[in-house]
């Protein structure tokens, strides 16, 4: 077995021993990386699903017509007349209400049998309105709003590029926030899991003194605890991932929520599979930045 | 192999362990480092194996000046050099085999070289009945013969005991410098820094004395 390989073996057994020497100091490790993880984890996925909402809304046209329930054939022509002779208009939508009502579900699945409960279809039917570029100013859309509010067989006028921006911004300060607040508790992880590692470089200094002293490399020394601590952090991440998890299940299966639009834009879906992965993966690597620093710190290279 | 060119060593409170000191000691020699305690014997020989820099002057050991040595040749300098300390330094939780096999391990030798090597220091010092004991439960002088095991199971170059007879009785004493011999008589060079006069007068070997940190003497006693 060539020489990396055997350092490489080395590093694993005296690493999977550390772990194992004083396990409480171990799992302390994996627990406060886990708990920064999971707060940040909490924070994309209000971000995650909210971004998803507004890529919705950003589908959506600017200007949309909603109609009366009785609305007849010839009315919708008759707008349909108007909507090809406004020069702000550039392209018209016809949204049924079985349409409306698909839509809905497939934009929020976890609220599907929400329409069959109410009884009938409540979705009303509507035109799409496409603003052409020039137009697309507040003041433009509410003139364009106003002129087809009081129309035949129109029950609303709706534009919601306000609404969109402010929801963009809530977005963005949400991220932020919980940007902030995972920098923060993985400083506190950091510090953690550095006094641990600090704590076992103690714990073994007799060793460490004979390893250096007998020839042993800076990697050698190193090798084994920052293994330790990128296993603790690896397993820190999985328990934040898992944890969020069932937190997005209780969620999604209490009364709650289920009454509630809102709390589905909070935990509708789960994070995707590579944002969960690396979040596994950033445990790993605070655990390892972690040790760095300590090691340097006692000074051992 | 080991050279000093007015080496001089301040410490940071104002105390001086050696002053300009000059000397060579060849390959293969046996050499007696003497002086009275705060001479300056320790810290000469922590400077061969870079546990210790000079303040002036320059150390070279087989060719390479250890003082401006990059931290990453520090290792490999080590283990060419063999070091016996006065207090022993073994580890307390491994046993006997573990102590000096300890040594295989950090050079990356497999496992199966590691096992062989370490038997036949084990042998050759008279330890394989103590295989599985740990130091608390072995003799002083077995605990010093396991120090010695663990300096020499990579072959070093050089070997470096600091006052190894300090806490045995003379005839343990007598047996360990004829194990002393015995190593160099296979082309280790070795140091051995002692106050014993005795034990220098018996062996009629080069002395380098120290006192107060300056060379008194380098020749033969």
């Amino acid at each position: 077995m060539g020489r990396p390989l055997l350092a490489i073996r080395h590093s694993i057994r005296e690493a999977w021993e550390g772990l194992w020497r004083n396990p409480a100091l171990s799992i302390l490790s994996a627990a406060s990386i886990g708990i920064s993880l999971y707060v940040l984890g909490l924070f994309l996925l209000l971000a995650f699903n909210l971004n998803r909402f507004v890529e919705a809304l950003g589908r959506e046209t600017q200007v949309q017509v909603y109609l009366l329930e009785n609305v007849t054939r010839d009315t919708l022509s008759d707008l349909r007349a108007e909507f090809a002779t406004d020069p702000a208009i550039s392209s018209v939508r016809f949204v049924s209400k079985e349409d409306a009502r698909l839509r809905f579900q497939r934009d929020f699945p976890s609220l599907r049998d929400l329409p069959d409960r109410v009884g009938s279809n409540p979705f009303p039917s509507s035109f799409e309105l496409e603003i052409r570029d020039a137009y697309r100013d507040p003041d433009s859309l509410d003139r364009i709003a106003k002129s087809y509010e009081k129309a035949p067989g129109v029950e609303e006028v709706r534009y919601d590029r306000g609404w969109t921006e402010r929801l963009v911004g809530i977005v963005a300060l949400v991220q932020r926030g919980g940007y902030g607040l995972g920098v923060l508790l993985a400083l506190a992880a950091l510090v953690t899991v550095g006094a641990v590692v600090q704590l076992t470089v103690l714990a073994r200094r007799e060793e460490i003194e004979i390893m250096k002293l007998v020839g042993a490399t800076a990697a050698f020394i190193r090798g084994p605890f920052l293994l330790a601590a990128a296993v603790q952090g690896l397993v820190g991440g999985a328990i934040a991932v898992a944890g969020l998890f069932v937190t997005h299940r209780l969620v999604e299966r209490a009364d709650v929520f289920r009454s509630n639009p809102f709390m589905s834009l909070v935990a509708g879906r789960f994070l995707p599979a590579d944002a969960a992965t690396m979040l596994a993966a950033g445990g790993a690597a605070l655990g390892v930045l972690a040790a760095i620093l300590s090691l340097r710190r006692a000074g051992t290279f | 192999m080991i050279q000093f060119f007015h080496v001089s060593r301040k410490f940071p409170q104002g105390t001086l362990a050696l002053t300009d000191v000059s000397v060579h000691i060849e390959k293969g020699e046996f050499v007696f480092l003497t002086g009275a305690s705060g001479a300056g014997k320790t810290t000469f020989l922590k400077m061969i194996f870079r546990e210790d820099v000079p303040t002036s002057g320059q150390v070279v050991v087989n060719n390479e000046d250890v003082a401006t040595m990059p931290s990453r040749r520090i290792p490999y300098l080590r283990r060419q050099v063999g070091v016996v300390f006065q207090d022993f330094k073994l580890l307390p939780r491994k046993t006997v085999f573990e102590n000096v096999a300890f040594a295989t391990q950090v050079i990356g030798l497999p496992r199966k070289e590691q096992r062989s090597r370490t038997y036949q220091v084990l042998e050759m010092l008279g330890l394989n009945h103590r295989l599985h004991n740990y130091p608390e439960q072995v003799s002083g002088g077995e605990q010093q013969r396991m120090a010695i095991a663990r300096a020499l199971v990579n072959k070093p170059l050089i070997l470096l005991a600091d006052e190894p007879t300090g806490n045995l009785d003379p005839d343990l004493a007598k047996e360990i410098m004829g194990l002393f011999k015995d190593i160099n008589s296979h082309g280790t060079t070795v140091i051995i820094a002692t106050h014993d006069r005795e034990l220098i007068r018996r062996m009629s070997r080069r002395v380098i004395a120290l006192d107060h940190g300056r060379l008194v003497t380098a020749a033969v006693a």
